[in-house]
């Protein structure tokens, strides 16, 4: 009996390192924003080997897909977020990536160095992402702009 | 006095109580380091599609042995090093001992597969940028 209870003591005791008894500081939340960014772009760089794969074998379930997405608004929004999401954790991971290669060979430790380089990591990815969805932006609408521009010629002919 | 009690062969392996060493902690390492400029050329790489926009145009790109190389690079070591970062996350957050080694067989599997699949598609693109008469 007296086994038993320390049995069920043992199983329901707190393990280490204590989250949620934590306050959330910069430094925690960059760490555990690492490790979800690394999972994410996991998962989306298999989704883009897997489309490189369809656009070669099977172009046409290729376009399928993509009608499916851009026909519904909700769809195509929540495709933009992904696609804008992975753009944002590529920057985060690569930059905070880089921090912890320069702590593995021992330097920036001290407490203020280590909160210097976090805000700069997490500023400069979203300036990376903003940049590189602004190009992506102009690039798109000068072509989008030609081709509405030629269907009010073909339209009014 | 704790480290006068490690035999010499023990200090010469340097493997630590564990036993195993540090292999997956450095091939995690390199490939990071791998990384670093082959995520800065997909970026630009990406960039330079979306502004091509047609998907001629586009395999064209295709023609460069670099570019080839470079995309197959960037999906077989972006797919290891993930492998490597997935099965360290299952190890510390499933518990269950069953679930946590049949999630990192299922991961390893899909890694594996999904390297092949994804270098076999780049590889025909760039066949196709061959005019074979």
């Amino acid at each position: 009996m007296e086994q038993q209870d320390t049995q069920t003591l043992h199983k329901n005791r707190p393990l280490s390192p204590h989250l949620s008894i934590y306050k959330l500081q910069l430094t925690s939340a960059l760490s555990i924003l690492h490790r979800i960014t690394g999972a994410y772009l996991y998962v989306g760089l298999v989704v883009l080997a897997w489309a490189i794969f369809t656009l070669v074998y099977f172009p046409y379930i290729l376009e399928d897909i993509s009608d499916c997405i851009y026909n519904y608004a909700i769809t195509r929004i929540i495709f933009k977020f992904m696609v804008l999401s992975w753009t944002f954790s590529l920057f985060y991971h690569q930059l905070n990536g880089i921090r912890h290669l320069f702590w593995d060979v021992g330097k920036g430790f001290d407490l203020k160095t280590t909160y210097i380089t976090g805000r700069i990591v997490v500023i400069l990815a979203i300036l990376l992402t903003i940049a590189c969805w602004a190009l992506v932006c102009m690039y798109q609408t000068p072509v989008e702009m030609i081709i509405i521009e030629d269907n009010i010629i073909a339209d009014s002919q | 006095m704790k480290n006068n009690l490690r035999s010499p062969l023990a200090k010469a392996k340097a493997l630590g109580s564990a036993g195993s060493g540090t292999a997956t902690w450095w091939a995690q390492r390199v490939s990071a380091v791998a990384l670093v400029p082959l995520v800065i050329w997909f970026a630009l790489f990406m960039l330079k599609a979306i502004e091509y926009r047609d998907i001629e145009l586009i395999t064209t790109m295709f023609g460069s042995p670099f570019v080839t190389l470079f995309l197959a690079f960037f999906v077989a070591i972006g797919l290891y090093h993930g492998n490597l970062g997935m099965i360290e996350i299952i190890e510390d957050y499933v518990h269950c001992h069953s679930m946590k080694m049949g999630l990192i067989i299922l991961i390893r599997f899909l890694s594996f597969v999904t390297a092949i699949a994804g270098i076999c598609a780049i590889f025909v693109i760039h066949l196709s940028t061959f005019n074979f008469n």
